[in-house]
């Protein structure tokens, strides 16, 4: 799939990065489909293409200083062949498709594109994530608006992929971001300002200011309960995997409670990359 | 892969997907787990629940015999098929195979004929599953009679499933995995505690009585009759293009579900006429193995094999009614019949016309009540299938085309298909005169359409020219 130049990004009052941010598009390859970006993040987008699922300019807006995976996907019943549905609606999925990388083009975002015909949605969405190498994926919601990001945050692993991943998405935008975490009980309220504090500095030092973030420690024996309150009041919740797959992430998994429960995108963090980091 | 891809499902073969140029794939979606259960579910219905009380009638305890033959047979098809399934991993199976290999004629005959006995297998399962149903509803103390509410049930259930299938969006791959394992599970603590109470462990020796009392030529018609049994493992070909690391999983699945079935195949026979002998096996017909449970364990025995016969005639004619729908996709596809045939609307994503070219005449089949007639066309119009994909890969092979590239080699080349290909036309031999002739109107019908309506398709080795 194309990209568009940077030179050739129109202007949409974003400030230019600043020094010591990764780049996220001038190091893209230039038919950069199978390669992954070299040290920016990149976003699988699936879009239920064929159902009228459209990807909401707030979002396209927000995914523009990251590579995107634009996945349109055709879910179909095991009673028919996915060859027969490609057969009658290549075509019009192939045209749906083109219009939403368009969008993300127009936004400037590196865009590459798939269209997967399956009985599985979610094994694609692995499959394709492991081959195009995205970090995170964004389950779709409504967002009118994108103003403010949650950011729950559990433990020490993982942090630090997790922040990085936002502090592209923020930085140069007027985002607001709640770092939160749950504690179980008091005596580890210490433990966890502590971890939003350095949570909080590595985002400032990759150029969001120190006053769009803040940071929420809760008690609560209930965190995904918890989690899913806050999220009430956020446009978009950033979870990292905890188990080995988006699949359990989202059928079997605690996060299934966020998901559910959230009325705006939830961009999940893929575990491979998480575990990267901890090393 | 090759260099010059198979029209007109052509594309790059992966693990997990088939890509198409211009970026569009298609997701692969069913494991080995998934292929075995396709397999297994399809024939474990017929050979279990329904055929030991007529394999036994006619041929007494040498009808074990019987399926051992039908799964040397299958056997002998199922390595050919699976090199062949393993060079081309696309819908269609059988089909893709022969019209490849041997052109559209023989496709179109095939193609059609695979349909058709497909459809001639779901009535015949649907007309078991009412034998099921009847005699669960008189173990409830509701005797309903046999004839005609077996046909009333069949029916019901035939129309029922249609209509699921075409409307129905929930994914039940996952269901019929449980359905396959629990019934292997039940049959194979049946068959334990049988064959210990045979060899003498709980009393008695129990002798089967004379091997075989009619001699030996019903161990052949028998075996023809109950080949039904093993249809299908070319169930698993015709979703080829859906499994996952086809190379690996679409061999396994095939040989595995052939030899699975026909390991339990055997042990029920000789279990159940060892239990109760053959002529009470015959007396009880289509449920007899229902009898061999009760003589077991009593009324509980008999209510659970009851429900597992109702589980297992169900999910043989369920799978084989989307097994025909997939093979008129294929068809469709080439254009050997329309391409309305396979349509698909989007509301439910179904394809709603094959589906119904199914339906509509497999309830009509299970009208008749015709068990034997039903399952013995089934069975000719498979055989026909089974010799032409030996012949197909004799064909290929002698040709060798530049695509040509299995993943899985038959062992014992030319041999085992030569002989798979003389035995599926030999044992068609042995069936009745009315299901031969019956399978020889349906194939002179396909001929006729082909004739009439395809004879400019050109397909093949059109791997290239579409």
């Amino acid at each position: 799939m194309s990209e568009t130049p940077p030179d050739e990004r129109p202007s949409d009052g974003r400030e230019e990065p600043p020094d010591g941010r990764p780049s996220a598009n001038g190091e893209e390859p230039v038919d950069g489909d199978d390669t992954p970006p070299r040290d920016g993040h990149r976003v699988l987008v699936p879009v239920e293409i064929l159902r009228g699922e459209a990807v909401p300019d707030a979002v396209v807006e927000a995914l523009a200083s990251v590579s995107v995976v634009v996945l349109g996907y055709h879910e179909i019943p095991e009673q028919t062949a996915p060859g027969q549905a490609r057969m009658q609606f290549e075509e019009r999925a192939q045209n749906e498709l083109a219009d939403v990388v368009g969008a993300f083009e127009a936004a400037g975002a590196p865009v590459t594109s798939r269209l997967v015909f399956t009985h599985d949605p979610m094994k694609t969405f692995e499959r394709i994530a492991v081959e195009l190498s995205c970090d995170s994926i964004l389950l779709l919601r409504a967002a009118p608006t994108i103003d403010r990001l949650l950011v729950p945050i559990r433990g020490n692993v993982n942090v630090e992929h997790i922040v990085g991943l936002v502090g592209t998405l923020v930085a140069g935008t007027d985002i607001e971001v709640t770092l939160l975490h749950v504690a179980s009980e008091p005596e580890a309220v210490d433990d966890a300002e502590a971890l939003l504090g350095s949570a909080a500095e590595t985002l400032a030092g990759i150029g969001s200011e120190g006053e769009r973030i803040r940071r929420t420690v809760v008690v609560d024996d209930r965190p995904l309960e918890t989690i899913a309150e806050v999220a009430e009041d956020h446009d978009v919740t950033v979870v990292g995997e905890s188990r080995p797959s988006i699949r359990d992430r989202i059928f079997g998994d605690p996060s299934e409670l966020i998901a559910e429960r959230s009325v705006g995108p939830v961009l999940v963090v893929r575990r491979p990359y998480l575990e990267l980091d901890e090393e | 892969m090759s260099t010059d891809p198979p029209a007109p499902e052509s594309g790059t073969v992966t693990e997990d997907a088939t890509r198409h140029e211009g970026g569009t794939e298609l997701e692969r979606t069913i494991g080995l787990a998934g292929g075995l259960s396709i397999g297994v579910g399809t024939m474990i219905g017929a050979g279990i629940f329904v055929f030991p009380g007529l394999a036994a009638g006619n041929a007494g305890p040498a009808a074990a015999a019987s399926f051992a033959v039908g799964a040397v047979v299958a056997l002998l098809v199922a390595l050919p098929t699976s090199e062949l399934a393993t060079a081309m991993p696309k819908s269609g199976g059988g089909y893709f195979f022969i019209s490849r290999g041997m052109g559209a004629v023989y496709g179109a005959i095939v193609g059609i004929s695979l349909w058709l006995g497909l459809v001639f297998a779901s009535a015949f399962y649907l007309v078991g599953f009412g034998e099921y149903a009847v005699g669960a509803l008189a173990e409830a103390g509701v005797p309903v009679g046999g004839g005609t509410m077996v046909v009333v049930l069949g029916v019901a259930v035939g129309v029922g499933l249609t209509a699921m299938s075409v409307t129905g969006t929930e994914n039940t791959a996952a269901l019929q995995n449980v359905i396959v394992a629990l019934l292997l599970l039940l049959l194979s603590a049946f068959l334990f505690y049988g064959l210990l109470d045979a060899v003498g462990v709980f009393g008695a020796e129990t002798v089967p009585g004379t091997f075989a009392p009619e001699g030996y030529l019903p161990v052949l018609t028998t075996a023809a009759l109950v080949f039904t049994s093993y249809l299908g493992f070319a169930q698993v070909a015709t979703v080829a293009g859906e499994i996952t690391d086809p190379g690996r999983n679409l061999p396994l699945a095939m040989v595995g579900s052939v030899v699975i079935v026909g390991i339990f195949y055997v042990l029920t026979i000789f279990v159940a006429t060892s239990a109760i002998g053959s002529a009470a096996l015959e007396d009880a017909g289509e449920t007899a193995i229902v009898e061999v449970a009760r003589e077991f364990f009593g009324v509980p025995g008999a209510v659970a094999i009851l429900f597992a016969g109702l589980l297992a005639t169900l999910s043989s004619a369920n799978a084989s009614i989307l097994s025909a729908s997939r093979a008129l996709y294929a068809v469709s596809r080439d254009a050997i019949v329309p391409a309305g045939a396979s349509r698909i609307n989007l509301k439910y994503g179904t394809p709603h016309v094959a589906l119904a070219l199914v339906g509509g005449p497999v309830v009509a089949l299970v009208a008749t009540g015709q068990t034997e007639l039903l399952a013995e066309v089934a069975s000719f119009l498979h055989l026909v299938m089974y010799g032409l994909i030996c012949i197909a890969l004799l064909v290929i092979r002698r040709e060798d085309p530049d695509w040509y590239d299995p993943d899985f080699t038959v062992p014992g080349y030319p041999v085992v298909p030569a002989v798979g290909a003389l035995s599926s036309f030999a044992l068609i031999g042995f069936m009745q005169r009315s299901s031969q002739a019956v399978g020889l109107v349906v194939m002179a019908g396909a001929l006729g359409w082909y004739l009439y309506y395809a004879r400019d398709v050109r397909l093949k080795g059109g791997f290239g020219d579409e």
